[in-house]
């Protein structure tokens, strides 16, 4: 009961939940944000694909890269809680990494919520030559989800690390050129939309 | 908290308190205090941001994509199609 308390408050009220020095079963519901993206990202999406072109693309389903990307994508979040973690014990904030995996997985919701849609709007491109309405709403809702994401790490620097500004100018510099580097290697392995 | 601040906090105490709850009243007035100032700052856009960060999200993006659509034009149209295509 508490897993799914503490997912509907990392939508609803963030802050509540993520500000909290421990909470029952946070982790896990953490865990579980990241584990429906890695599955709908690295599992899901390349089925549908294979599912819906098969005909008009030469496609196959290869087991191994399916492993590949859906370990890589849970990798990416525990090196991207280390680093947030490495740079607040930097900044002697005491605390644990088990702290900074409990908060940081629920900023994965919008990670999700991009790659459903995206992998929507692949099997239906045609969508993208509507109207230039259509795609200014398109464009609008993955921006959204940009904007969300960005508030999310901003809770975790204001409200978790409890981060002063020049502190927060200083690990936003350092995790944004550590979090390049995940994408990048998430992307060598396939992940199609960055897990961090 | 300034020595004025005190003693307007002091005056607002009750005057029938005994002496050895003083103290507790004067802790928990102080409390209370931080309390409100941190309500405070928490006020207003914060209060949205940070606490309804869906909402924010959602209230920002518009004008967000509305920007760009106007200095990008049409190129704004493409980008989708540009990153969402199939093999």
């Amino acid at each position: 009961m508490n897993i799914i308390k503490n997912l509907y408050m990392s939508i609803t009220s963030p802050v509540k939940v993520m500000s909290q020095e421990e909470s029952e079963g946070r982790l896990t519901a953490s865990f579980l944000t990241v584990i429906a993206c890695a599955l709908a990202g690295s599992v899901i999406a390349p089925v549908a694909y294979y599912l819906a072109f098969r005909h008009k693309y030469d496609l196959s389903l290869q087991l191994h890269s399916i492993l590949i990307t859906f370990g890589a994508s849970i990798l990416t979040w525990i090196a991207a809680s280390a680093v947030l973690w490495g740079l607040s014990s930097v900044f002697k904030k005491g605390l644990g990494l088990r702290q900074i995996l409990s908060t940081w997985g629920f900023s994965y919701t919008p990670n999700l919520i991009c790659i459903i849609a995206y992998n929507l709007i692949l099997l239906k491109s045609s969508i993208l030559s509507d109207s230039n309405v259509t795609v200014f709403f398109i464009n609008t809702f993955f921006i959204m989800l940009l904007v969300w994401k960005a508030l999310y790490y901003f809770i975790e620097m204001r409200h978790v690390i409890k981060t002063t500004v020049p502190e927060l100018f200083i690990i936003t510099v350092i995790s944004g050129l550590s979090f390049a580097l995940l994408m990048a290697a998430g992307g060598a392995v396939g992940i199609e939309i960055p897990m961090i | 908290m300034n020595d004025k601040e005190i003693e307007k906090l002091l005056r607002s105490i009750e005057s029938d308190v005994p002496p050895d709850e003083l103290k507790d009243r004067v802790f928990e007035r102080i409390i209370a205090q931080k309390d409100c100032h941190a309500a405070s700052f928490m006020a207003g856009l914060e209060r949205v941001i940070f606490e309804r960060p869906f909402i924010a999200a959602c209230a920002l993006s518009i004008p967000i994509s509305g920007f760009l659509w106007a200095i990008m034009g049409e190129d704004y149209m493409d980008i989708m199609s540009n990153i969402i295509r199939p093999w």
